[in-house]
């Protein structure tokens, strides 16, 4: 996309969308509005074709249009996406709602297409990155076939309230958080600094923001000790890490931005790419060029304090190298496309850590738990060795493990490693740092398709809630 | 009265001096409000840490010294939208409005 065009689409004065964004109507549901038109024929109707699988018509789900990273990353720009399942007007599902916007209201098609720049778009494009965001955890912790749901920190076998979505919470605000109380996240829009006119920052727009707030819920749902302030200055780290790797796992499960990031680098994640830049709107707006953190870092513990965000990049720096590594591992070139190899190697890595976290304590939990319970899982995952060469010998260099042997020697499986650097007793974490109306969802049994995801929700959250009464 | 306010945190990981004011540089107008509002608070008799209100990631923190007559004090809060930060947000808004 051009420069020209982004500038075309942003001008409130031009709500319009480009043509290319407009999706066509699928085969299907033409199929549908051929049979169901008013005055269609009643004769004898078209002959039966057998279809090895029924598909119902139309399929649930909607299109969208989001921003592949946010307005300045002008060459990957937009693109439509589908989301499966139900949405209702808003939008909102089972567990996401957005709020403080006028209500967004699906076409005729069940889409939600709306003009980039316009507080529809936003409303949509953020429930939209957080609806993935939520989806990609869900699958990768599914197993054997099972759906895995993944619960927000409220909810329980008899509360299954949504995450509220605030694409504009907070009004000339230069920032966005995930609030537990509140149930939501919220997103800041502001002034770029210095600039004439002045040009309006939203924050919602960012896939790596609303990502890596998104990540802060689903993580709290998983750990919720983790996020209080009293919790030790490396858990904060990894609650900060795990929202910026979000970032970093969605655009990876995105075979669009796979392929975009393959062409970028030549395959060499350690070149310069948008992979690795974090928010990178906001960070120009504060006049940094590789966004306001860059996930191909070389920190070591040694070299940050105990600012949250700071400690954060060594973990973060630590996952990306052991993605670079492990994709650089499994390349093959001349037998399968390199976008292939490094969206397995995405969907590895991002189940990889989502399943050490969860084993992890629940308490003030280290980089070191994590790394080691990402050494286990390698193992019994079956993996080569190098695999736990990658995580033992990157967590070395960042100073988070200390490795008994060279690290040219192969890991021994089951070892634990002892932890390099240990937040010092009492630390306290610094966190400065028809007409179409009756194929709507609301009209098409989509309270009932709600039904079923709550249900597996609670069904999910039973055996917990047993676990609690007997525990008392 | 100097009054100087800090903003670290938040989804950037920022720290940033907002405001150094001396009030008795202000407009008379300005003057009076903003040392209203610091008499408003007792802020001399507030914690040193307002306790979070609200359990969440990146919430912005902000550092409010106020120097006054050989006195000074030092408070920090987390902007969590509670109802019991908002009059501080209230001072730091006023402070960063006159800058």
């Amino acid at each position: 996309m051009s420069r020209e065009e982004i500038v075309l689409i942003e001008d409130e004065s031009c709500p319009s969308v480009p043509a290319g964004y407009v999706p066509t109507p699928t085969n299907a549901y033409a199929e549908f509005r051929r049979r169901t038109r008013p005055g269609a024929s009643a004769g004898p109707g078209p002959i039966p074709v057998p279809i090895p699988i029924p598909i119902p018509l139309p399929l649930p789900g909607s299109r969208v249009l989001v921003w592949k990273q946010d307005p300045s990353v002008a060459e990957i720009g937009i693109r439509k996406a589908y989301l499966p399942g139900h949405l209702l007007a808003g939008p909102r599902d089972a567990r996401v709602t957005s709020q403080g916007l006028a209500p967004v209201t699906p076409n005729a098609m069940s889409d939600f297409i709306q003009a980039p720049g316009t507080d529809s778009f936003d409303a949509v494009h953020t429930f939209a990155v957080v609806r993935q965001t939520l989806t990609m955890y869900q699958r990768a912790l599914a197993s054997g076939g099972s759906p895995a749901p993944l619960p927000w920190q409220w909810n329980s076998a008899t509360n299954t309230d949504p995450l509220n979505v605030f694409a504009h919470g907070l009004p000339n605000t230069m920032n966005a958080f995930y609030q537990r109380s509140a149930k939501a996240l919220k997103f800041g829009d502001f002034i770029r600094p210095g600039s004439t006119p002045p040009a309006r920052i939203f924050t919602c727009r960012s896939l790596d923001i609303v990502s890596h707030e998104c990540g802060h819920a689903i993580l709290d749902g998983l750990k919720p000790n983790w996020i209080t302030s009293s919790a030790t200055p490396q858990t904060g780290g990894l609650h900060e890490s795990f929202g910026d790797l979000t970032a970093i796992f969605l655009a990876l499960s995105q075979m669009d931005q796979v392929e975009a990031i393959i062409a970028q680098t030549k395959s060499n994640l350690h070149d310069k790419t948008f992979l690795s830049d974090m928010a990178e709107e906001f960070g120009l707006a504060l006049g940094r060029t590789n966004g306001l953190r860059n996930a191909d870092n070389d920190l070591r513990l040694s070299d940050v304090g105990t600012e949250v965000h700071a400690i954060s990049q060594v973990f973060t720096g630590a996952i990306y190298d052991i993605l670079a590594d492990i994709f650089a591992f499994e390349l093959r070139t001349s037998i399968r496309d390199d976008a292939k190899t490094l969206y397995d190697t995405g969907q590895y890595v991002v189940s990889l850590l989502l399943r050490a976290i969860i084993a992890a304590p629940a308490v003030n939990a280290t980089f070191a738990d994590v790394a080691n319970q990402m050494l286990n899982i390698a193992a019994a995952d079956g993996k080569p060795v190098q695999y736990r060469n990658f995580i033992r010998n990157r967590f070395t260099v960042r100073q988070v493990v200390v490795s008994p042997v060279p690290l040219t020697a192969n890991h021994k499986e089951g070892h634990a490693l002892a932890a390099a650097v240990t937040d010092t007793p009492g630390a306290v974490q610094n966190r400065r740092g028809c007409c179409g109306t009756m194929t709507h969802s609301e009209y098409n049994h989509a309270d009932e398709s709600l039904d079923d995801e709550l249900k597996q929700l609670r069904s999910s959250l039973e055996p917990k809630a047993e676990k609690k009464r007997v525990g008392r | 009265m100097q009054i100087s306010v800090k903003r670290s945190g938040g989804f950037a990981g920022l720290t940033e001096n907002l405001a150094d004011v001396n009030t008795a540089t202000l407009p008379a107008g300005v003057k009076q409000q903003v040392e209203g509002a610091v008499k408003s608070l007792d802020f001399f008799q507030l914690p040193a840490a307002v306790p979070d209100q609200a359990v969440g990631a990146d919430y912005q923190q902000y550092e409010i010294t106020v120097s006054d007559g050989g006195r000074q004090h030092k408070v920090t809060f987390y902007d969590d939208e509670s109802p019991g930060v908002a009059p501080l947000r209230n001072l730091v808004d006023k402070l960063t409005g006159t800058h």
